[in-house]
């Protein structure tokens, strides 16, 4: 799949963007934000980079386009939840050591 | 002359409150009387006369006033005749089922009635009717103490025991662990002729527990934070809200103000 | 000279002090069925409509605070969230279930006239609108709470009255297990004052963990943020919920559970 959509995106750069990538965030939010539950087990690093991967996706989906201003909006307040509650846990980790 | 129209402030604003209260201070057992027309006009039945003497010496102002939920304020409950036939506010207890004191105690409100049953009606809706009662006044406090201005008091009455006002409402309240009361403090008085306040909590938290007047009339717990005025008290804020409303009045300033300076 | 503006102070003081007697804190309480209520108004009237009347007492018993605030993405303050028409219609905020098939459908471009009624489930401030379910229907069964919507929602669902939702196809996505972190204890300020135990568990069951931290709660070790009665009152830590959806402050002993001896 990766695979795929990786030549895609270099045959097709305008239609491999807008077929796969989005999909292909929400995947990577799905993955990343489906965690928050199991965050205070996580070591540091794992939650380093969660966050990461939270500020990586977060350009991604703001360069969603006007038509899908709701989504954007609700993901976006999603994410930062999602990003805040992992820098929260993190905060605890840091300072039980 | 600046100085001593200032003097003269604490007077003037005296004359003031009395000014506000004048018109309503009234007899024994007038005293404490509430007058609700929210609804009453319009549904074409004369307004409710709910005096709070006789329910004090059954109920604690706490029982009402937070389990069951009736405002501090009269006439912002906005009770009406399907509330009360819910069994919300007057309905909690008159259900024509509780009992007290081996009474049943009446339903309040119907959608229909017969003839007879009006009667039932104005022993609540009962402004400008005479003899609808049937528990009167004076029968009825001839036992308890009479106090100041030949007020009934209140407090020395619950001491002895000659009311014993219930606390706990079968299907609203929930018991609880009772709390230590919280410790008595003075506050300050401003005027050199005043003594300062010894606020009993023990005397207050009895009736009222805590939430009634914690944070909706005294915000802040931290003493000294807050600046009282009489001003303000005598038109209804802090002390005022129950005091020369239920609660004895506050022309009887030394029942307050008992620290000597 | 310094004598008239005296007296024109005093007079705007008699002035202000009056006005004062008007505000009152000892407001009605909201009644059980309405304890919850949200209006939401940031374009129904601008665009014509009665603004929305949102009750969460029928959402709360179906659904978990985390699904809705979480998933869907409500914000918590009442009148943030900025929902629009188009949102719902698009399938986001009430259109994630309200979509025609889950729940009947929020919000079309084109109202036929017969069914204007179905506007009116939602846009219905100040109307009687006729709902699918109604308080005292819906909640004859449920245990009773003393304050609120006069439901125990805790006790509820122990006895399986209610089984809140968690996840929702095609919005929420498919989580491990929580595991609870551990309860603890906040020490009360005011001496005599019961200690409060905090259950984690009682409250991740709803809300899972990014829904109170770190936006409401960011204090990581314990002890170090202290809470004040006083903020919580204003609406901030424990008030988010506690006092506009959860069991209101009122219930004091409900938190301060754990006597000290």
């Amino acid at each position: 799949m990766l695979v795929l959509q990786f030549v895609c995106s270099l045959v097709l750069p305008g239609l491999g963007n807008t077929a796969f990538a989005s999909d292909d965030w929400k995947n990577e939010f799905n993955t990343v934000c489906g965690q928050t539950q199991n965050a205070l087990a996580f070591s540091v690093d794992e939650l380093k980079d969660l966050i990461a991967r939270c500020d990586e996706l977060k350009p991604r989906i703001k360069k969603l386009d006007d038509s899908q201003a709701t989504e954007r909006k609700v993901f976006l307040q999603r994410l930062k939840m999602c990003r805040d509650f992992y820098a929260f846990a993190l905060g605890t980790k840091v300072d039980q050591q | 002359m600046v100085r001593k129209v200032f003097t003269l402030l604490p007077l003037l604003l005296c004359l003031q409150a009395m000014f506000v209260t004048a018109g309503n201070f009234p007899d024994p057992q007038s005293f404490g009387l509430v007058i609700l027309k929210n609804y009453s006009p319009r549904a074409g039945v004369a307004p409710v006369i709910f005096d709070h003497w006789l329910h004090r010496s059954l109920f604690t102002c706490r029982l009402c006033h937070l389990d069951v939920g009736f405002a501090m304020e009269a006439g912002e409950t906005k009770i009406n005749a399907a509330l009360n036939m819910q069994g919300v506010y007057c309905g909690a207890c008159h259900d024509g089922k509780k009992t007290i004191g081996g009474k049943t105690i009446f339903a309040a409100c119907a959608e229909q009635f017969s003839e007879e049953e009006v009667k039932r009606c104005a022993r609540c809706h009962s402004w400008k009717k005479q003899g609808v009662r049937e528990i009167t006044f004076d029968a009825f406090t001839k036992k308890l103490p009479v106090g100041l201005g030949k007020n009934i008091d209140w407090e020395k009455a619950g001491e002895e025991g000659v009311i014993k006002p219930l606390d706990f409402l079968e299907g609203i309240s929930v018991q609880y662990d009772t709390l230590q009361a919280q410790q008595d403090f003075s506050i300050a008085s401003e005027a050199d002729w005043a003594s300062d306040v010894i606020f009993s909590h023990k005397k207050h938290a009895l009736w009222n527990g805590c939430a009634l007047c914690h944070p909706g009339i005294y915000a802040s717990t931290k003493a000294g934070t807050v600046k009282y005025s009489m001003l303000q008290i005598f038109e209804g804020e802090s002390c005022g809200v129950c005091h020369d409303k239920v609660a004895f009045s506050l022309f009887f300033c030394q029942k307050c103000h008992r620290n000597p300076v | 000279m310094k004598k008239t503006l005296f007296f024109t102070g005093l007079l705007l003081l008699l002035f202000a002090s009056l006005s004062l007697a008007l505000t009152g804190v000892k407001k009605r309480r909201p009644l059980p069925y309405e304890y919850g209520r949200v209006e939401l108004n940031n374009f129904s009237e601008k665009a014509g409509q009665i603004p929305v009347v949102f009750d969460h007492w029928l959402h709360r018993a179906k659904f978990t605070c985390r699904l809705c605030h979480v998933d869907i993405g409500f914000a918590m303050k009442a009148g943030t969230t900025g929902i629009k028409a188009a949102d719902n219609m698009q399938g986001y905020y009430c259109g994630s279930c309200h979509n025609d098939k889950t729940a009947f459908a929020a919000c079309t471009t084109t109202i036929p006239r017969q069914n204007s009624s179905k506007c009116s489930r939602c846009h219905s401030l100040g109307r009687t609108a006729v709902k699918q379910y109604d308080f005292r229907t819906f909640t004859q069964d449920f245990p009773k709470g003393r304050f609120g919507n006069g439901i125990d929602w805790e006790q509820a669902e122990a006895t399986g009255k209610i089984a809140p939702i968690d996840f929702l196809a095609g919005v929420s996505i498919q989580r491990d297990a929580l595991v609870v972190q551990k309860d603890f204890d906040l020490i009360a300020k005011v001496k005599g004052m019961p200690e409060i135990i905090f259950s984690h568990k009682k409250h991740t069951v709803w809300n899972g963990c990014e829904l109170c931290h770190p936006e409401i709660f960011l204090g990581v070790k314990k002890g170090a943020t202290q809470y004040s009665m006083t903020e919580i009152y204003d609406g901030k830590y424990c008030g988010v919920c506690h006092s506009t959806v959860a069991f209101p402050l009122l219930d004091c002993q409900r938190c301060h559970t754990k006597q000290v001896q």
